[in-house]
């Protein structure tokens, strides 16, 4: 495939094109997933959802139940302390139940679970539980749902779950002050993370009342903390272990309402208990990426500089907070940030909710929804200025060392050369299919965060890290940060392959157990390669002194005069006289050194202003951009994506593969989202609730995928890398609209783009006053 | 309604008591302990499940276990000898087209069914073998890649495990 | 794990034993080939069974014959994957149509395992394989208890999922004639969405020239997933016939097919796509004659 060949460049590690470490157990069958995983005397679980979006509970009975062959029990609100959980948003913003109690708040919702010998008598068991609702009316469309008349879905004066607002400069003087203002509107729709795995957990608690739970959570530690607080358990009684994932996406970054309700159903029956998502359930009540309406006004300068920026959200939350607050503030800030030069800057936005299946965090967190309105909207102006789509990018482009005018300090940056490459990747014209097709070339660029960002409850951004040396000369290194197949357990390898002069394969990473690895905020907001990676290089340089004291004792040298290449320890020009690792670490020992080390890198930027919002959230931030070239036909309306190119600022490549690998997926995933996936939301549920419905792209349906990996060279990252995973989905779908209007003068503003709506367009153009009128 | 039956599971005859409406997906997992033939849906829309009936790709979540009597059977577990990585999978590490790996058994499946049949496919003809295996990590471009590295070796002496 | 509910397998190795069974299990039996409909549809719970009759091992129910040289005889076991790949049939290019949905629908995987009596039994609408049998006149033996009838397939389907099989009874073969003349079929679809899709629109057609007039002499146009069944565009066959071969002629018969379909659904998207893929379909058959228009 398209892609640069591996790096040649000063270091032995970094850079290369290195397979990861848990290939071969994934390519043999002997990786573990959740369900795969055998634990002895496991009861399978399974949760009562509500059938009704909108309801009060007036009873539930498990008495015949509970009488069924092979249940073991059943746990309803009672056996929970009732408390709302949710680290990633303020308390007062928790609204979530386990179970709920008092009302149901869309069709999924938890009201009970059953523990049986296994999946027929849980779900004949389940049959049998007698809920009795008082149906209230509901409401779907966010719009309505913010009506004053609308049916009140919390205890609170409307159904504004949140609402953001930040100004920055003066709008109102800028839309004056500009020489054109445009006003448009977006909307983006919602997306499910469709992961090959469904979501499932199991609880087990020992003799001495600790419960230890398996589930695929890109955050361990955060989740523990949930766990301990949804059902007041100590902490010291909660053992994470995290499997291997089959997919994420931002699906395991906040706790499902299924495990504090599996560790409760554990608790209850006295065995472990297994709860797995069938594939309905995981289309119908896991969470997916919120559907937002965008409103932009935008003033521009004659020759094409942004000078006044508006934006308006009115965001889908669902029926509960979960990660919304965030998301929409995400949106807000990326907003912000984009053409950062830009001096007047507004935006605002309603968290709304209706009586659905609630939102959550999926790659690109609100930031694919801003970016498809963002850069949409700038074409549009680029068309309306007679300026290409790339010189009006290239002119407002975030550079290198800049501040924002939102506070966001942006240190590295390649957002040109981003747009540069990614444009001269398309250039070969390729021959049309049919006399019907036409093709056409679009543009869309991004930012995003690349070091995480702080988070709520737990307020500070930090990873530590632990690294000891074994008496082989191997090392182990023990992180609280997760892998959920982006690859950042190899790319913490490297790291510290590369400090200590280690090969890669004498690494072992420790990771997925909390009793073993210390905190480590979790894999989101890309920032496992920058925050555990520091965190791993300072515990790595630690240890890499102690054996170089120790070196220069038996080499009799100085310190700075000794290497380590490949595991032996010499003089520099003086190979043959090496010492193996092994060896080294035993004369360490012997000389009273600690061959055992820490590293804790912490985001040490100054607080967000509370009032403002003026500030910098993330260490360092990662751009992109993507060019597309499209074919399409006239007469079906069908959209065929030929070659795309995503060009992405990742500061340092860490592991060509991996790196290549996210530009990739997220390309294909963005591609979905913008033609192929929709969950058809109707009257609350989702129609589309199977892969034969809800449809993700298959290998016949991706172009030709150039990932263009570009070097800034970040000063604060670990060899200057930074997170790279989500920004490959967040400009697809501005690039193919701008692309379906290059090719047929078409402006789709609603995702998803289908054929129905391109015929629209083109109809149009035949209407007097369009492009294509007749002449009158 | 169990019954006997005698299985070829990765050139080893395994006798069984089965109940008649149980697929060989659950089997595999469940009797047998052999879970890379994963269950991403159930309902044969995925291709997470596939595994070679007769060297031929099929998927055991809608295939019964009691049907698959007398026909050999071959599951990623078997793809391996000896600790040696069969060409497939060694290409797969190598060429990045792992990311969470839980399509990758099936996929592999899928693959080695294709060039069992056609050693030297086309990218076309690769791309249309696995449209039935979904993935949603990788973007398929390392699948495609690794699979098309191992048809441009000569492995028409040794490709089977049976082979090598 | 999405389980099937409990039922008795049995695995008959003639059809005496088949239909003795399905008599035997009266309404609670079902008979079974590849599974990929079925399965599915028990796993939801949208059917019941508590006898499954298997009729893969069933010697008579396989394979593709012709007979004398006129008619074509599919056993309702031949797998997807068989009939989009034999080369045993007289008169390809007639079958140019059937062999391309065959091969070509779902993926692998479900070509190998389905066949070609269960797509018709299942009577999806959207089913990729029926267009080409409406399109052939193909015709079903039936058989049951009390002996064999055949019916035409354009008889055979009374609503999305339902045929005119009795409970008794079990789809025995497929019967086409073997067409002569100068003649084609051909099978041309759009996906709902992704390329793999269901089929939004499918159109197959089946046509025989005169050379020497060059009119059309035979037409016949197959449309699926445009209506409750798969429907043949009789009106627009009968503008064509007699015609002499044109591109306009291939147009208006698109034109008049799309307001012969009855969709159920995105019926102004459906319509126009009727009306762009007829004469594709059409231009096709012609290809596979050697025509170019």
């Amino acid at each position: 495939m398209e892609g640069q060949m591996c790096n040649e460049n000063q270091y032995s590690v970094i850079g290369k094109c290195l397979p990861r470490e848990d290939a071969y157990e994934k390519v043999t069958g002997e990786a573990h997933y959740l369900d795969d995983i055998k634990v002895p005397d496991l009861l399978i679980g399974k949760v009562l959802r509500s059938p009704h979006p909108h309801a009060k509970i007036v009873n539930v009975d498990v008495s015949k139940a509970l009488k069924m062959p092979g249940v073991v029990g059943i746990i309803t609100a009672d056996d929970t302390p009732r408390r709302t959980f949710g680290v990633s948003i303020e308390r007062e913003l928790r609204d979530k139940l386990p179970l709920e109690d008092e009302k149901v708040r869309f069709i999924g919702d938890e009201v009970a679970a059953i523990a049986a010998v296994n999946d027929e008598a849980a779900l004949e068991g389940l049959r049998k539980i007698g809920v009795e609702y008082e149906i209230l009316p509901a409401v779907f469309d966010p719009l309505e749902a913010m009506k004053d008349d609308a049916p009140l879905i919390h205890e609170a004066q409307n159904n504004i779950a949140f609402s953001y607002f930040r100004h920055f400069g003066d709008v109102e003087k800028g839309f004056e002050e500009s020489d054109l203002v445009f006003e448009d509107t977006f909307t983006a729709h919602a997306q499910a993370h469709a992961c090959l795995e469904t979501y499932g957990v199991i609880a087990s608690f020992d003799s001495h009342g600790t419960c230890t739970v398996w589930i695929p959570t890109q955050t361990p530690h955060p989740t523990r903390l949930e766990i301990a607080e949804a059902l007041d358990i100590p902490l010291s009684k909660v053992r994470v272990r995290r499997v291997h994932i089959g997919g994420a996406f931002g699906r395991g970054i906040a706790m499902s309402p299924m495990v504090p309700v599996c560790v409760a159903l554990a608790k209850k029956v006295g065995n472990p208990v297994k709860i797995v998502n069938t594939r309905e359930e995981e289309f119908k009540t896991t969470r997916f990426r919120h559907p937002f309406i965008i409103r932009l006004k935008t003033g521009v300068k004659a020759d094409g500089t942004l000078w006044a920026r508006e934006a308006r959200m009115v965001v889908d939350n669902g029926a509960y907070n979960c990660n919304g607050p965030k998301v929409i503030s995400a949106a807000g800030g990326k907003f912000s940030m984009l053409y950062g030069k830009c001096p007047n800057i507004r935006a605002e936005g309603q968290l709304v909710y209706t009586n659905k299946n609630y939102g959550g965090a999926f790659r690109g967190f609100g930031n694919p929804q801003m970016t498809f309105a963002v850069e949409s909207q700038v074409d549009m102006i680029a068309h309306r200025l007679g300026m290409s789509p790339k010189d009006i990018r290239i002119l407002n482009a975030d550079t290198e060392n800049m501040t924002t005018t939102c506070g966001a300090v942006i240190t590295s940056c390649a957002m040109r050369e981003c747009i540069e490459k990614a444009t001269a990747a398309i250039t070969i014209h390729r021959k049309e299919e049919s006399p019907e097709s036409r093709q056409g070339i679009g543009m869309a660029t991004m930012i995003h965060s690349a070091a995480g960002s702080k988070g709520t409850v737990v307020s500070f951004n930090i990873s530590d890290a632990f690294m000891k040396m074994n008496l082989d000369g191997s090392a182990d290194v023990f992180v609280g940060a997760s892998e959920m197949g982006q690859g950042s357990m190899v790319a913490l390898t490297q790291i510290a392959a590369e400090t200590l002069g280690l090969r890669p394969e004498h690494i072992r990473m420790i990771t997925s157990d909390t009793d073993m690895t210390p905190f480590d905020l979790g894999a989101y907001a890309c920032r496992e390669t920058f925050m555990a990676g520091n965190a791993v290089k300072r515990a790595a340089e630690d240890i890499r002194i102690k054996l170089l004291n120790a070196a220069s004792e038996v080499l009799e040298a100085n310190p700075l005069d000794i290497r380590i290449v490949d595991g032996n320890a010499f003089v520099t020009d003086l190979p043959d006289r090496a010492i193996p690792m092994g060896t080294l670490v035993s004369v360490a020992y012997s000389k009273g050194y600690s061959l055992a080390s820490k590293g804790v890198f912490v985001s040490d930027q100054p607080p967000i202003d509370p009032e403002t919002g003026y500030g910098s959230y993330s260490l360092s931030y990662s751009f992109a951009a993507h060019a597309v070239r499209v074919e399409v036909n006239i007469k079906t309306g069908r959209v065929k994506v030929l070659d795309y190119a995503a060009a992405q600022d990742v500061g340092r490549v860490i592991n060509w593969l991996t790196a290549e690998g996210q530009l990739e997926g997220g390309a294909i995933q963005g591609i979905g989202y913008a033609l192929t996936e929709d969950m058809g939301f109707q009257n609350g549920v989702v129609q589309n609730a199977d892969f034969y419905n809800y449809r993700v792209p298959t290998t016949l349906d991706t172009p030709r995928i150039m990932p263009i990996l570009i070097e800034s060279n970040d000063p604060s990252g670990p060899f200057g890398a930074k997170g790279l995973g989500e920004p490959g989905l967040v400009p697809v779908a501005a690039a193919l609209a701008n692309a379906v209007f290059d090719a047929v003068g078409v402006r789709i503003t609603d995702l998803p783009i289908t054929p129905e709506k391109i015929l629209r367009g083109l109809k149009s153009q035949e209407l007097p006053g369009g492009k294509n009128a007749a002449p009158s | 309604m169990a019954r006997q039956v005698s299985l070829r599971i990765n050139e080893r005859v395994v006798k069984l008591k089965v109940d008649d409406h149980r697929t060989l997906l659950e089997v595999l997992r469940e009797d047998l302990s052999l879970t890379g033939a994963k269950e991403g849906c159930g309902t044969g829309d995925c291709g997470a499940c596939t595994v070679l009936l007769d060297d031929r790709p099929i998927l055991s979540c809608l295939t019964l276990a009691v049907d698959c009597e007398g026909k050999d059977i071959t599951t990623i577990e078997g793809l391996a000898k000896g600790g040696r990585l069969h060409p497939i999978q060694r290409a797969f590490v190598e060429k990045g087209a792992v990311q969470c790996g839980f399509c990758t058994p099936g996929m592999i499946m899928a693959s080695y069914a294709l060039l069992k049949r056609n050693p030297r496919p086309s990218e076309q003809e690769v791309k249309e073998a696995i449209a039935g295996n979904l993935c949603r990590c990788t973007g398929y471009a390392k699948i495609v890649d690794a699979i098309m590295e191992v048809a441009s070796h000569d492995y028409s002496m040794g490709f089977c495990p049976k082979d090598t | 794990m999405l389980r099937l509910p409990k039922f008795r397998y049995h695995a008959p190795k003639t059809l005496e034993e088949a239909l003795s069974l399905l008599a035997r299990y009266n309404g609670r039996a079902k008979v079974v080939a590849g599974g990929t409909d079925l399965f599915p549809s028990l796993k939801r719970g949208d059917v019941s069974v508590k006898h499954l009759i298997s009729i893969r091992r069933i010697e008579k129910l396989q394979g593709i014959e012709c007979l004398g040289n006129n008619r074509l005889i599919i056993g309702p076991t031949v797998s997807h994957e068989e009939l989009g790949m034999t080369g045993a049939l007289p008169k390809p290019e007639a079958f140019e149509g059937l062999k391309k949905a065959c091969g070509t629908l779902a993926n692998p995987q479900i070509r190998i395992m389905g066949t070609i009596g269960g797509n018709i039994c299942n009577a999806s609408p959207s089913a990729d394989s029926l267009p080409s049998l409406l399109a052939l006149e193909a015709a079903v033996e039936l058989t049951g208890p009390d002996g064999s009838r055949v019916m035409q397939i354009d008889e055979f389907f009374r609503a999305p999922f339902i045929t005119h099989l009795g409970p008794a009874e079990i789809l025995t073969a497929i019967r086409i004639p073997i067409p002569d003349g100068v003649c084609a079929g051909s099978y041309a679809r759009l996906p709902k969405t992704t390329q793999k899709d269901e089929t939004l629109v499918g159109i197959a057609c089946f046509l025989r020239i005169d050379e020497s007039a060059g009119t059309f002499e035979t037409v016949r146009i197959g449309m699926g997933s445009v209506g409750p069944t798969p429907i043949r565009a009789k009106t627009a066959e009968a503008a064509m016939e007699g015609k002499r071969i044109s591109k306009e002629v291939l147009e208006k018969a698109g034109a008049i097919a799309s307001s012969e379909a009855r969709p159920r659904s995105r019926a102004d998207y459906r319509e126009k796509m009727i009306r762009y893929l007829v004469p594709v379909a059409l231009e096709t058959a012609l290809g596979n004659m050697g025509i170019k228009l």
